[in-house]
């Protein structure tokens, strides 16, 4: 073994506690990323899981006719060439259509669902008398004329499972009763409940003639490893010219929300990497003082003629050595303590949850173990050629590292490392990079800030006692090493005054939601029902929670200038950007009007209605836009806008911009209009009613339709359990992570403190060989930790505060913040505290040493 | 007085509007129908109720259309919509109704339907307009009764009501894919060119070229 390698051993061995601190650290940061990075897999895999429950297959190709012999043909040939030979491929084919059913005393209309054998290929069923049921499930539907219905076609049919129920020109037996359906948590309310039944018996209905409404599904499911993406894209290029079918993908087919969520997802993993950053911070410092103690060592091995290459070699085998540790030391946290978490996080757990570690996540740890802890630490090396060994042959000198400037580009591989990093967790380039140049953002306004307030201090605080002249002097006297230490607490400060601040917004958003959020929308209620759907609702102990009238308006002007003829193009085509572009050319929009802005809404510019609609003036009404729409229109307050409303034109001007918190499932409108206006218009309202356990929900539902039968009535409620249980998932995980970057925050502040107080050992020995009072040096040692504890820790927390109400305007659309003042406080004077305490005991162990020891004996 | 000054205020805005040119001596013809009317997946300009006006035009008559159309409305919304245009001046005098797609879509008790509908043309002859009725049928997959029973409501009430019946609005265009956006129910343009000439031998006789 080389003169080198056996040195970096002995030197990890013999510092056994820097070596152990070092590791421990490092290895609390790659934890973080070890953890989330589990979390983020699982929560994944349960969403990819519902939205594929949600297809019932990973891929679909649908139109509203049937496959021809040709298409069937091309579409199998292309599916077989995108798969690896030998792949397996499971299909099933499925018919919807909507169609009136009939007991013997009534009818009614249902969603019909045809189903071959195979259904569902992804998801399960649960039947009242079969219990939960997937793959060959539906066999039976096929062999005999059965259905399984839901439950609302027994209560308004007067049906009981047993009965026939007639469908088109055939009779079937209600053989089960759906109680939760595939893709959702229960059975949500839709235009029409479902009737499941066999594709077999699809035909004796004699249902299906020409112009017959239906959809005609093919579904597949690919092997587990086949990206799904990328066989449809395959698809739709070979398919190209058949434009009437649409091939979706099971995240595709998943709600808008499913997918923001899997977004919100993907940030998570930019949490665990401040955490990781802290701890490569932490891993800097504690290295930097380990070095700095060594110069002297190091200095004498250099004289005794081991080439300065072998000091490297040394030195950077100590660091993989250590390295190499902290990912094992992580890996065994990640082993004992993850299996502890789905009981610490109870309800919040996925149920796919696998925390099973893989080989994958061993090779993340080491390689960001290594590369954390050469990148960071490799840079200070380049200052052993600076070392001087001469200098030991002088009297009364010290061969001492010292870190300057000039070394900052060194760090240029770290912050590449980082932002990488930030790239892949974040899986956007555009996130990663911002949130890189947001770190240097930070470190590069601390640097300032430091600068400019050592200044100040020097300026404003030279006329105080000697100690604290004394104190300040010692910071000015050392811009590279206060400097630098101001910004590694404050970035620590920052960081751990904005993740607990991160998680409050989520939670506070989590709570609105919860406590808001309505069960139940009720839509086309007709302009003479407002007033006995409110008493009806009243005797049904489910009052409407919200209640607001609406008009379809078409935009004819703006500021005057007639808008110009626009081909809508056809929407089912389009991707989901598309469509949302067309949406916004489209000049026909639903309006409301109300005068007092909700909770979730917020006056940006102008002013609020100034109350109901003076009809004597004959001015135009005033009109309250959502701010996103004013940016698309291009308008702002004072503009004028006309509608045609039904035929009628409608002058308005812009009276107020509002912000809207589309996200918490209020209805609400881009445009609103000054109360009195539309009284008389034709239209009708939208209501919401809040949340109800399932079984009142559903009689309530078959009320309502009874009582109004031309009330629409969508249920929202299980999306927003799902919704709210993955933000409560991510809520949770940060949670833990605040934690863990408080830990490895904490780690960092300590490794600070012992790296300055290691450095001011010659002045204070100095001070004490000048015959300086202990209590003098004290005070001094005291003042000056305090001080730039202080000063950096302070400017973290604003900064953080700063930081954390940027992202509450833009991340989560100004929700109700809820601040926690007294945390910032709490780890400014923590660290103080941790500052002055771990300055306070080096200096002691200091001043208990012979003068001459300190002093190059 | 706050009806007559909003009744004065429909009258100037109805000035206002984007064609005022010799108001006073055009034709009002009021359509009130659904998204077939309003013209979904079309620009308004391509929906029948404007080609039937650009046509009538160029035919010599003096008209205006009004689309009252509105995606998935039900006839339950028809005597408010038309009480809302009897207010505004010129007056429509001629009423296409063209609702009750969605009522059968959404397999709404067809009784209810006929009531609104019957309110409605009510509310029209109480005002002295002029009614064509546009008849509308369900795709077969809802089953014979309910489809058989939806399609002879119109009919029904032209009779009782001895009005003009176009007898399917949708003839020539509904299920021929070529004809409509790919959801398969609303016409694209060129569909929307055949609900024209549909539409316009029935309002023809109702109107005298000046």
């Amino acid at each position: 073994m080389p003169l080198w390698l056996r040195l970096a051993f002995k030197e990890c061995l013999h510092h056994r506690s820097f070596s152990f601190f070092f590791a421990l650290n490092l290895a609390l940061g790659l934890f973080g990323l070890v953890a989330i990075d589990t979390f983020k897999t699982a929560i994944q895999a349960d969403l990819s899981l519902r939205s594929r429950a949600i297809l019932t297959a990973d891929l679909s190709v649908s139109g509203i006719r049937p496959l021809s012999e040709a298409e069937q043909q091309q579409l199998q040939q292309t599916l077989q060439q995108a798969l690896p030979t030998g792949a397996q491929l499971q299909q099933t084919t499925e018919r919807t259509l909507y169609s009136m059913v009939r007991s013997e005393t009534a009818s009614r209309l249902v969603d019909l669902q045809a189903v071959e054998d195979h259904f569902p290929l992804y998801g399960e069923l649960e039947l009242q008398q079969q219990g939960l049921v997937n793959g060959q499930s539906a066999k039976r539907l096929n062999t005999a004329p059965e259905v399984w219905v839901y439950p609302e076609v027994l209560a308004q049919l007067g049906l009981k499972l047993g009965d026939s129920l007639q469908i088109g020109e055939q009779s079937f037996v209600i053989a089960d009763v759906v109680q939760k359906d595939v893709g959702t948590s229960g059975i949500g309310f839709r235009l029409a409940p479902r009737v499941y039944l066999g594709q077999r018996w699809l035909e004796a209905t004699d249902l299906i003639q020409p112009g017959s409404r239906l959809s005609y599904y093919q579904l597949y499911r690919l092997p587990a490893d086949i990206a799904v993406a990328s066989v449809a894209e395959a698809l739709r290029e070979k398919m190209v010219d058949n434009r009437d079918l649409r091939i979706r993908t099971h995240t595709e087919a998943s709600e808008d929300l499913l997918r923001s969520l899997n977004n919100l997802n993907d940030y998570l993993g930019l949490v665990a990497l401040v955490a990781l950053f802290l701890a490569s911070i932490g891993a800097t410092y504690l290295f930097r003082s380990f070095l700095f103690q060594r110069s002297r060592e190091i200095a004498v091995l250099l004289s005794l003629g081991l080439s300065p290459r072998a000091i490297w070699a040394l030195y950077l085998a100590q660091l993989l050595i250590l390295g190499t540790f902290a990912a094992l030391l992580a890996l065994v946290f990640a082993r004992l303590l993850l299996p502890v978490l789905p009981w610490l996080l109870g309800d919040f757990v996925p149920p796919a949850l696998d925390l099973r570690l893989n080989l994958r996540l061993f090779a993340l740890a080491v390689l960001l173990g290594l590369g954390g802890s050469l990148f960071f630490c490799l840079p200070l090396l380049r200052y052993l050629n600076n070392l001087r060994p001469a200098v030991l042959f002088r009297e009364n000198a010290q061969p001492t590292l010292r870190f300057g400037w000039r070394g900052l580009p060194a760090y240029l591989p770290a912050l590449l490392l980082y932002g990488g990093l930030a790239v892949w967790q974040s899986r956007s380039w555009w996130i990663g990079s911002l949130l890189t140049l947001a770190f240097v953002l930070a470190g590069s306004l601390l640097a300032l800030g430091a600068y400019g307030l050592l200044k100040a201090c020097e300026r404003l605080l030279s006329g105080g006692g000697l100690a604290l002249r004394l104190a300040i002097r010692s910071l000015a006297r050392q811009p590279v090493a206060s400097v630098s230490a101001f910004i590694a607490i404050g970035l620590a400060v920052l960081l751990l005054t904005l993740i607990p601040q991160l998680r409050n917004g989520l939670l506070a958003e989590l709570d609105y939601t919860s406590t808001q959020a309505p069960a139940l929308f009720l839509f086309d209620i007709q302009d003479d029902q407002p007033e006995a759907l409110k008493s009806f609702l009243q005797k049904q102990q489910a009052p409407l929670q919200t209640l607001y009238p609406m008009v379809r308006m078409q935009l004819t002007h703006i500021k005057g200038q007639k808008l110009s003829r626009q081909n809508p193009a056809d929407a089912s085509r389009m991707t989901r950007e598309q469509r949302r572009q067309a949406s916004l050319q489209d000049r026909r929009h639903n309006i409301s009007s109300r005068q007092d802005l909700l909770p979730s809404e917020q006056l940006m510019a102008g002013r609020p209605f100034s109350g109901t609609y003076d009809w004597a003036r004959e001015a135009p009404a005033e009109l309250s836009l959502s701010q996103d729409l004013a940016e698309e229109l291009k308008v702002k307050v004072g503009d004028r806008l006309d509608f045609d409303l039904q035929g009628v034109a409608v002058a308005g001007e812009v009276a107020n911009l509002r912000k809207v918190r589309w996200t918490n499932f209020e209805p609400n409108f881009r445009i609103l209009i000054q109360p009195g206006v539309i009284d008389d218009a034709p239209k009708t309202w939208i209501g919401t009613v809040a949340a109800l356990p399932d079984d009142r929900k559903i009689a309530l539902q078959q009320a309502l339709v009874q009582a109004f039968p031309t009330l629409s009535i969508i249920d929202v409620s299980h999306l927003i359990v799902q919704v709210l249980r993955i933000l409560g998932q991510i809520a949770t995980i940060l949670q833990g992570m605040s934690l863990i970057v408080l830990l490895a925050g904490f780690a960092v502040l300590y490794a600070i403190a012992s790296y300055q107080a290691h450095e001011r050992v010659p002045e204070v020995a100095l001070l004490k060989v000048l015959g300086s009072p202990f209590g003098l040096i004290r005070r001094v040692v005291m003042l000056e930790f305090a001080l730039l504890s202080t000063l950096a820790a302070g400017s973290g927390a604003l900064a953080g505060l700063a930081t954390a109400s940027a992202i509450n305007v833009w991340v989560f659309d100004s929700s109700p913040w809820v601040w926690e003042p007294l945390l910032p406080l709490g780890l400014v004077l923590g660290c103080v505290l941790l500052g002055v305490m771990v300055g306070l005991i080096s200096t002691s162990r200091v001043l208990a040493t012979p003068p001459q020891r300190l002093l190059g004996g | 007085m706050r009806y007559v000054i909003f009744v004065m205020m429909l009258c100037l805005s109805a000035l206002a509007s984007p064609t005022p040119a010799l108001a006073a001596e055009e034709t009002v013809i009021l359509m009130l129908g659904d998204s077939l009317t309003e013209g979904t997946g079309v620009a308004p300009e391509q929906a029948y109720p404007a080609l039937v006006e650009a046509q009538l035009r160029r035919e010599g008559y003096r008209v205006r259309v009004i689309n009252a159309g509105i995606g998935g409305s039900t006839t339950a919304t028809a005597p408010a919509r038309l009480r809302w245009h009897l207010r505004a001046r010129p007056k429509p005098r001629i009423l296409l109704l063209a609702l009750g797609a969605n009522d059968g879509m959404r397999g709404l008790p067809l009784a209810q339907s006929r009531k609104h509908l019957a309110a409605t043309l009510d509310l029209a002859r109480q005002h002295q307009l002029q009614i064509v009725l546009a008849g509308m049928q369900i795709p077969p997959n809802f089953g014979k009764a309910y489809t058989a029973e939806f399609k002879a409501m119109y009919p029904a009430l032209a009779k009782a009501y001895k009005l003009p019946l176009i007898p399917f609005l949708l003839d020539g265009v509904a299920a021929q894919p070529a004809l409509n956006i790919s959801d398969g129910i609303h016409p694209n343009p060129a569909g929307h060119k055949i609900l024209a000439r549909n539409v316009l031998p029935y309002l023809r006789p109702l109107l005298k070229k000046p």
